[in-house]
């Protein structure tokens, strides 16, 4: 990791802590499925950085979450052996994403009981490189830095997890039937159809959005068809007013991109299967939107 | 009905048929108990084994031990099926186990408590509308955060209340709702997780701006105010104004008259406090003897008048007509406690949206002008959590700002 000799002052240490804690317990209960461990985990993470000479760091969050997840590769191999005397069949503790944003935020992926269930087949380091990747987002390379292997190792722990967990991911349908699907969603958005949208949904659509307010936490994903629906009804009236709609792609997929006044506000993705449409990504964040043209 | 409802309505009645119909054929079953309870060790198979094993620890559950009551004090979800779970309503010391659709781990789930002691939660896989795959944790080492205060019974014990439900959110309850009340509806939860849901979590900041009014009150009591006219005031709980000053007379107003019945009936018995009908806009009982009635020093003495999340549904010239008003109407240094809405909404279209066309928005150096012959104190107008903070000002969004204004 970069290390410079000046920068970061030592009184702020509460504050950057508190700053990237969210995501450091999202890190940690992914890895190891259970609340209680989570916090003993986070807190032996904040003695170290209570400790260390920070004055050294020159990227506090990398660091937090590199610190965060090697603990996690040692504490999932130790909470293993205690969890073969377990009585019966293990689950993780399951969560309220409701209470705690912090946890479905980011993309919410990898956080399923199902799921976490599924990580408990992984070898620890790699759970920690499919965590890092596809509930964070984290490039390959600072993934390679944090777990301690080469760059292609950690692209190979990655996809090796996915073979993994591929079993418990529904067939997407084809691209021609996504954009079906966003289609009639924007539609039964912009109408605000309460009955359109629940038959577009599956049963445990995620919708995520993504607003700018640098500062904020991020929203709380709204969950299941009936909520979701009434959710986007209670902004349809006003949001959809005077909104230009383009189409395009993002992120491989095909996207809504919706404008007002001839500038981009928001753009709209769904990942779809048999089942209707499964998530909905709501991108709004002015930053992230400058890149597009 | 969804899967997810019909699973949990088949959790509170316990019924093996009622499983079966959500249930699809290879469905799977996996329970983790910590071995305090005779389940099977391995996984449940089939539709109709996974029916049995479930209805029957669900009916086993209501002869568990009492629930010890809950500790935590969040907030609650919308109860989707509730029934006793017994089947005869007289047996001394069973439990009604309530099963509701939460978001489980990012994804709905079921949750089963009594008396508001969570005793299970299920993450449930659905495909093709069945239920494939039910995770049922049941460890109670793994369930404490799950527990939730279990509300009051609605009717019977609130005067003025309905029978039945409110059709529409009212944004009191879901301001109650987040402050940890418990006088609000499954209407207002659902409301108040759709605005989250575009912007964010709320509690933290509807707990700073009632912790202005509790800082801002309480100031106005040390300069000598005893009496309080509160308008728009919601529900009188949770550090509302005559919690902070017990010693005051306080008259509560709204202009919604089911919060009004509401607010009445929690204030009842007190002499110092009072609850009417009234819109600010339009004050006529400063001058029809309503507040004379119920604020012994209204006339002779300053007075102190809270305005708290008004001025966002009042246009600027609403807002000045009726500040003006109530200059007129209150003596020589007599407080005036307001707030109003900065711009930090514009970042989120789809809660913006939700707002409606009545909300006005404000730039906080434009803000002063309105105030007309109010003089806002030293502090000026700032961020609530940066009204004279009692040690660090709460970690929120700039949403509210306000001041206090002296006549």
């Amino acid at each position: 990791m970069d290390i410079r000799p000046e920068a970061v002052p030592g009184a702020d240490a509460v504050e950057v802590f508190a700053r990237v804690r969210g995501r450091l317990f999202g890190i940690a209960y992914r890895m190891l499925g259970s609340v209680t461990e989570a916090e003993d985990l986070l807190q032996d993470v904040w003695i170290k950085w209570q400790g260390y000479d920070r004055s050294t760091v020159a990227e506090p969050a990398a660091f937090l979450a590199t610190v965060t997840t090697r603990l996690a590769i040692n504490a999932l191999q130790s909470a293993r052996v205690r969890r073969e005397t377990y009585i019966g069949p293990w689950l993780p503790e399951p969560v309220d994403t409701s209470a705690d944003p912090y946890l479905g935020a980011e993309r919410g992926e990898a956080l399923s009981l199902a799921v976490l269930l599924l990580l408990e087949k992984l070898t620890p380091t790699e759970r920690a490189a499919y965590v890092l990747r596809e509930a964070f987002d984290y490039p390959y390379p600072q993934i390679a830095e944090i777990v301690q292997v080469g760059e292609a190792a950690a692209r190979q722990l990655v996809s090796r997890a996915r073979k993994h967990l591929a079993s418990q991911r529904r067939t997407p349908v084809s691209p021609a039937d996504q954009r079906r699907l966003l289609t009639a969603f924007v539609a039964a958005a912009r109408d605000g159809d309460l009955a359109a949208l629940e038959q577009l949904f599956a049963a445990d659509v995620v919708s995520y959005a993504d607003g700018g307010g640098a500062a904020r936490a991020s929203r709380i994903p709204v969950v299941g068809a009936a909520t979701v629906a009434r959710y986007v009804h209670a902004f349809a009236a006003r949001f959809w007013s005077g909104v230009e709609i383009g189409w395009g792609e993002a992120n491989g997929r095909p996207a809504a991109l919706l404008g007002r006044d001839g500038r981009l506000f928001a753009v709209v993705t769904i990942d779809a299967s048999a089942d209707g449409i499964g998530q909905i990504q709501w991108m709004m964040n002015p930053a992230k939107l400058r890149s597009r043209p | 009905m969804s899967a997810y409802a019909g699973f949990a309505a088949a959790c509170a009645a316990a019924d093996p048929s009622a499983f079966e119909a959500v249930l699809a054929g290879d469905a799977v079953l996996v329970c983790d108990h910590g071995g305090r309870r005779p389940l099977p060790l391995a996984p449940a198979r089939g539709r109709a084994v996974v029916a049995r094993v479930l209805a029957d620890l669900l009916t086993d559950l209501r002869t568990g031990p009492a629930a010890e009551p809950p500790t935590e004090t969040t907030a609650t979800a919308e109860t989707i099926g509730s029934a006793k779970t017994t089947g005869s309503a007289e047996t001394t010391g069973s439990a009604e186990t309530v099963a509701t659709v939460e978001a489980v781990n990012g994804r709905p789930g079921v949750v089963l408590r009594q008396t508001g002691h969570a005793v299970g939660v299920a993450g449930l896989s659905v495909h093709n509308g069945q239920v494939t795959g039910v995770l049922l944790v049941l460890n109670p080492d793994k369930l404490h955060r799950w527990h939730r205060p279990e509300h009051p019974p609605r009717t019977g014990n609130l005067a003025g209340m309905a029978d039945v439900e409110p059709s529409a959110p009212s944004t009191a309850r879901m301001i109650d709702y987040w402050l940890g009340g418990t006088d609000h509806f499954p209407v207002d939860v659902a409301a108040a997780h759709a605005f989250e849901g575009a912007y964010g979590p709320c509690a933290e900041i509807f707990r700073s701006l009632r912790s202005y009014l509790g800082r801002t009150v309480a100031y106005a009591f040390d300069q000598g105010v005893r009496d309080f006219l509160v308008f728009g005031a919601g529900i009188p709980s949770h550090g509302n104004v005559h919690e902070v000053v017990p010693a005051a007379h306080v008259l509560y107003t709204d202009a919604d008259p089911e919060i009004v019945a509401q607010g009445a009936a929690l204030v009842a018995g007190s002499d110092l406090v009072h609850y009417v009908r009234a819109d600010a806009t339009d004050p006529g009982l400063l001058t029809d003897g309503t507040a004379a009635a119920h604020l012994p020093g209204w006339g002779s003495r300053p007075v102190g008048l809270v305005f708290l999340g008004l001025a966002a549904f009042l246009t600027d010239d609403q807002l000045r007509s009726t500040l003006d008003m109530l200059y007129a109407g209150v003596p020589e240094g007599s407080l005036l406690i307001v707030d109003f809405d900065g711009t930090e909404l514009t970042a989120y279209p789809q809660a913006l949206a939700m707002m409606g066309d009545g909300f006005h928005m404000r730039d906080p150096r434009d803000f002063g002008a309105l105030l007309g012959r109010w003089r806002p104190g030293p502090e000026g107008v700032v961020p609530v959590a940066r009204w004279r903070p009692e040690g660090d000002p709460e970690a929120v969004p700039d949403a509210f700002w306000g001041c206090v204004a002296v006549r």
